[in-house]
């Protein structure tokens, strides 16, 4: 027993120790390893492993800031952010809380006009937390969803607010406007990109801690706000009704003349620089800038049946051409409109006085140093002797070179200079170019060459291209006194507290000739649009208002460099009124089509369509109507009762009435007893007054006719076949699309014979 | 109370208390109590355990990510909570049995072991590419591996006794033992299942080691065993791979190296105190397994540095606490069986921790008490319940 225990207790012994040493290994040594990393990862390497831990808990979700409104100048809203929201479902809630999935996809279909199917794919995504069914709907739509959602009591639909921007004038100043891009900034078009930095505002945010899959811890532990600062709102010069009238004449052009490169249409105040209106026919609906309609669509898609690439291709070409605003994105040939800055330079040198009686003579060609080839005049027969009033009106090439050769090819350059053709205008709006001059080294060394044949071309503005906003801000430099502006069309950006953050105004660059030039350039160009008979500009003459204006007939050398046809551009540069120039109009027709009947030149194409767009902005901008004797409408009509015939006969013709004489036997010396209408009526000019002599008066009652709706010349026939008269008030003009709009004595009322109906007349081609 | 109706007070009391346990002496069936401590100790550890599988799969339970919990966050706590429970009374149950029953039970256990593995390349449930489980009637399942760690311990020790002296030799007390490990070993790398075979490979050693092997054959062993390792981790594709995740996580941050560098990043981020009891962030789905394999990481952030150290000091009490009723058993066979199961115990917590706190490269071994699974929770405490079974035959110093 002794024995066995001791044997026993010399083995245990062994067993003993080599327990001993498991416990310092396994007991302390491997835990003291164990501490120490601990250690190492909790205290010494704590703060850079919990920074990266947060680093990719916390989320930050963007608050985006409400983008600032577009006004026009009577604030009229052009743009505007929209609170829409986006539905999105949860199917990982959905999978989880065993909420009725077909359901939830069939409503949801429903409401939101979207395909069943493709909800119950997205539900399939169990792991997803996030999938957007629909995105942007209104509020009434939200709602229904909303309903929906409480009357089922659905978990896992969600609805978050976003933003969406709306134009509510669609395609109207377009270009003016700009679009914004998915994230809701401006995309570097029209002002939302120029005005981008004002009105976008500052983002807030959210701050939190999420899970790995981006949703809400279920313990929000952290969450941090940061407000949205909304963004500025923005006020344009651009008046949307201005711009409405330009667009509707300029879209009529299209239609009239087969346009097949549109054109476009420009107004400026030439005091100011504030741009009044703004048309670029290549337009598009910046609420969908990113789609082109179906037509051309299906069109592009023929052209293209099996290439994808090239399909895609030509549809981003047209989306970034519709994009395009000609009025500062693209360049063109001025032609003859430019002949008023070689006029103007001429004057302000002194080359020749404005009352000059020089006799210019154009025989239809001229030579010119360096030119094989003589120059010739759009007038192939020769203007024969023009004065220099003949020249401007008649828009003679060889009078304006003969002006170029004596102004000389250095200071003609200086002026092209001065004038900014080697510029741009600095306008604020993202995306001007500049035309494509020569260089001063060309210029001087075809000049060092003898050849003067740039000179000669340049002075009827041909060979260069300038863009339509460098054409209107020098045109408005010829006529306000010779300042060069700096245009604008933000007229003032308003902080939503009511502070002005920024203000458009009169920035003068410098100026260029003296106020009594630009005077007499306004002359001249009156002059081309008041002569009836000689005047190129007159088809855009407004009975009223006193115009002036140059026509232009030119090569598109950009799209003809395109499409290898001769293109046209017919365009018309007008101003009104000349007294003191309220508007600078530029309207530019591109390559008439085959369907086209009208001569193809400025001054049939371009000039009548300004006149009409003048008839109807010169009233709305306030100018009063300044018609000269022969085109009074009303008169009042004198007293010459007891006056014998002859006396009254001749003041009333003087006074522009027709007069019939009522009476028996000889007239001659007899005195008027009564007359027809009344003395100190107010009627239409031109009305015939009856005088009545001894033994015939007036008499009986008539029944009032219904005029309504008569050109106003067939109203007065209508009312002095009856024996009544008629005044007129309302439109000024004189033309054919005005009519009568009301009477004052109502139809069937039964008036006495000479009583003065008046008449309001409207212009139904508003 | 009837006075009547009262049993009388001396029944069942005939016998003194000296007596009785000189009557069992004599029958040598004498029993002493459970070692208190070390209950205690598996009871403490057992009951954070399931504390924290509450808040670490609190998130990935909501998120249903293995689409199993129907989205209860409580679903993982209550089946653990079960288990628990049920385990506590395997392990009072196991205690009861006379380590006399394991010893004659060591080789049984061993030839089930063996059948299981083999059974489990046939009929095994595929996860994650590789069969390491055997369906129990459809309600749970249950690894082979984890009987096969035990069924090492009580083998080898009977072996071991077998042996005594010719421990010393080569032919009987290294290669009887390396070829069953061979066995296992070649059986676990079909599964495959290399981390079970790291540990099984381990707790051989260390059998072997206490049995009494020569120093100069362990030292050989270790080393091969190193070599050995080596070339598995070499050879198994999945292996290398983490070994190069291990050495630089962020060569691979979305693949392999995804949750060593999570792991650092939630251990890191509870620093001296921790980030709250239930407020880890980690667990929102960033880091993988975190109630299974990575569970530490996650006590560690919540509870921080004094946290992760104080549930470390608890394991190496109860580990020394183990060896301490190893050291005083009363047969060599449950001294071997206690240190073995102490052992296994304390390779399985250096193994989990070291490879959460990226001290070792990345195997997925479960921390005992502590990461989520039914049957292996079970086991692990009928070990438990084995070296309190030694530990009630301890003899009591009598007075006098």
């Amino acid at each position: 027993m002794e024995r066995g225990r001791k044997r026993i207790t010399g083995t245990r012994t062994q067993l003993w120790r080599r327990t001993m040493v498991l416990m310092a290994v396994f007991g302390v040594f491997t835990f003291i390893l164990l501490g120490a990393q601990l250690f190492s990862l909790q205290i010494l390497q704590h703060h850079e492993l919990e920074q990266r831990a947060i680093a990719q808990q916390m989320r930050e979700i963007t608050v985006s800031a409400n983008r600032g409104t577009i006004f026009d100048a009577n604030g009229a809203i052009l743009a505007q952010s929209a609170s829409v929201e986006n539905v999105f479902i949860d199917p990982n809630t959905i999978y989880r809380l065993e909420q009725d999935g077909a359901l939830i996809a069939r409503n949801l279909a429903a409401i939101l006009d979207v395909d069943e199917q493709m909800i119950l794919a997205r539900m399939q995504d169990r792991d997803s937390q996030f999938q957007t069914i629909r995105s942007r709907i209104d509020r009434d739509l939200a709602d229904e969803v909303r309903a929906f959602i409480a009357e089922h009591e659905i978990r896992g639909v969600h609805l978050e607010p976003a933003v969406l921007r709306y134009f509510p004038h669609g395609r109207t100043a377009s270009h003016v406007l700009g679009f914004v891009g998915a994230d809701g900034t401006g995309m570097g078009y029209g002002v939302e990109g120029s005005f981008d930095r004002y009105l976008t505002g500052v983002n807030g945010r959210i701050v939190r801690l999420t899970n790995a899959r981006g949703g809400a811890m279920l313990r929000a532990s952290y969450e941090n706000y940061y407000l949205a600062q909304p963004g500025h709102d923005l006020h344009l010069t651009i008046d949307v009704n201005i711009q409405r009238i330009m667009e509707r004449h300029m879209n009529q052009a299209v239609y009239d003349f087969d346009l097949q490169a549109g054109g476009f249409a420009l107004a400026m105040q030439p005091q100011t620089g504030a741009i009044l209106g703004m048309v670029s026919l290549n337009d598009y609906d910046p609420n969908n800038h990113g789609r082109l309609s179906p037509e051309r669509m299906d069109a592009l898609r023929q052209q293209y049946p099996d290439n994808d690439e090239a399909f895609w291709g030509a549809v981003m070409r047209e989306l970034e051409y519709s994009w395009r605003n000609k009025n500062i994105g693209y360049s063109y040939e001025p032609g003859s409109t430019f002949k008023m800055l070689t006029l103007a330079i001429a004057l302000e040198e002194g080359i020749i006085s404005p009352d000059s009686d020089r006799i210019f003579y154009c025989g239809g060609h001229m030579d010119v140093p360096g030119r094989e080839d003589p120059v010739h005049c759009w007038n192939r027969n020769g203007h024969g002797p023009l004065t220099l009033t003949q020249v401007m009106q008649r828009s003679c090439n060889i009078g304006t070179v003969m002006l170029a050769m004596e102004i000389g090819p250095d200071l003609f350059f200086q002026y092209l200079q001065a004038f900014g053709l080697f510029e741009t205008t600095g306008i604020d709006l993202s995306g001007e170019m500049m035309g494509l001059v020569w260089s001063e080294a060309d210029w001087n060394s075809f000049i060092g060459y003898g050849n003067f044949s740039s000179l000669a071309a340049a002075s009827f503005g041909q060979t260069f291209t300038l863009t339509p906003i460098r054409m209107v801000t020098l045109t408005s430099a010829l006529v306000n006194g010779g300042y060069i502006l700096v245009p604008y069309i933000g007229e003032r950006v308003v902080a939503q507290d009511g502070t002005v953050v920024r203000e458009g105004e009169r920035v003068v660059r410098r100026q260029v000739i003296s106020r009594e030039t630009s005077e007499w350039v306004r002359h001249f160009m009156e002059s081309t649009v008041a002569d009836p008979l000689w005047g190129t500009g007159s088809n855009a003459a407004v009975p009223g208002f006193r115009i002036g204006g140059k026509t232009g007939t030119s090569v598109d050398t950009v799209l003809e460099a395109l499409t290898g046809r001769t293109e046209y551009v017919l365009s018309f540069v007008g101003v009104a009124p000349m007294d003191s120039p309220e508007i600078v109009l530029l309207v530019a027709l591109q390559s008439p089509g085959p369907n086209n009947t009208t001569y193809p030149s400025g001054g049939q194409m371009a000039a009548p369509l300004a006149g009409r767009m003048l008839a109807e902005i010169l009233p709305y901008l306030g100018v009063a109507s300044q018609l000269g004797d022969e085109e009074r409408v009303n008169a009042q009509v004198p007293y010459v009762r007891r006056q014998t015939v002859e006396e009254a006969r001749a003041e009333l013709i003087a006074e522009g009435f027709r007069v019939l004489i009522q009476g028996d036997g000889e007239i001659a010396g007899r005195r008027v007893v009564d007359q027809m209408p009344a003395g100190g009526a107010i009627v239409m000019v031109g009305t015939e007054v009856i005088l009545f002599l001894e033994g015939a008066r007036p008499e009986g009652e008539v029944t009032v006719p219904d005029v309504t709706g008569l050109r106003y010349q067939e109203a007065r026939a209508v009312l002095e076949a009856r024996g009544l008269y008629a005044s007129r008030s309302g439109a000024a003009a004189n033309h054919n699309a005005i009519v009568v709009y009301s009477q004052s004595r109502q139809p069937t009322e039964v008036v006495r014979r000479g009583t003065v109906i008046e008449l309001t007349l409207i212009d139904i081609s508003r | 109370m009837d006075e009547a109706r009262r049993p009388p007070r001396s029944f069942g009391r005939e016998l003194g208390r000296e007596e009785r346990i000189r009557a069992m002496d004599k029958a040598g069936v004498r029993k002493g109590p459970i070692d208190l401590p070390f209950f205690l100790l598996v009871l403490l550890l057992l009951g954070i355990g399931v504390i924290m599988v509450l808040s670490a799969s609190f998130a990935s339970a909501y998120y249903d990510v293995g689409r199993v919990t129907g989205g209860n966050p409580t679903h993982y706590f209550l089946h653990q909570a079960v288990f628990a429970l049920s385990g506590v009374a395997i392990m009072l149950l196991v205690s009861r049995l006379p380590t006399a029953l394991f010893s004659r039970l060591s080789y049984w256990s061993m030839l089930v072991a063996l059948f299981l593995l083999l059974m489990v390349l046939f009929i095994g449930v595929e996860g994650g590419g590789a069969y390491r489980w055997i369906s129990l009637f459809g309600i749970t399942t249950f690894q082979p591996s984890e009987l096969a760690k035990a069924a090492v311990v009580l083998c080898f020790a009977k072996m071991i006794c077998e042996k005594k002296e010719q421990m010393q030799t080569f032919r009987h007390g290294i290669l009887p033992f390396v070829m069953l490990l061979g066995v296992i070993s070649l059986l676990l790398s079909q599964q495959p299942h290399l981390s079970a075979m790291v540990i099984i490979l381990g707790i051989g050693v260390i059998m072997m080691y206490l049995g009494g092997a020569h120093w100069a054959w362990f030292a050989g062993g270790l080393g091969g065993m190193a070599a050995g390792s080596y070339i598995l981790m070499t050879q198994f594709p999945h292996a290398s791979m983490r070994l190069i995740a291990w050495q630089d996580p962020l060569q691979d941050p979305l693949g392999i190296g995804w949750q060593i560098i999570q792991s650092q990043l939630a251990i890191g981020s509870g620093g001296l105190l921790g980030v709250g009891l239930g407020q880890s962030r980690q667990k929102y789905l960033y880091l993988p397994e975190e109630h299974n394999d990575y569970i530490f990481a996650i006590v560690a952030e919540e509870l921080g540095f004094i946290g992760g150290v104080l549930i470390l000091s608890l394991f190496a009490i109860l580990i020394l606490r183990g060896f301490w009723i190893a050291m005083h058993a009363k047969t060599k066979y449950a001294a071997l069986i206690a240190a073995g199961m102490t052992g296994l115990l304390a390779l399985q917590v250096f193994l989990n921790v070291g490879v959460v706190t990226n001290l070792l490269p990345p195997t997925g071994i479960s921390l005992p008490f502590f990461s989520y699974g039914g049957t292996a929770l079970w086991l692990q405490l009928a070990c438990m319940g084995v070296v309190l079974s030694v530990s009630r035959e301890i003899p009591v110093k009598r007075a006098g």
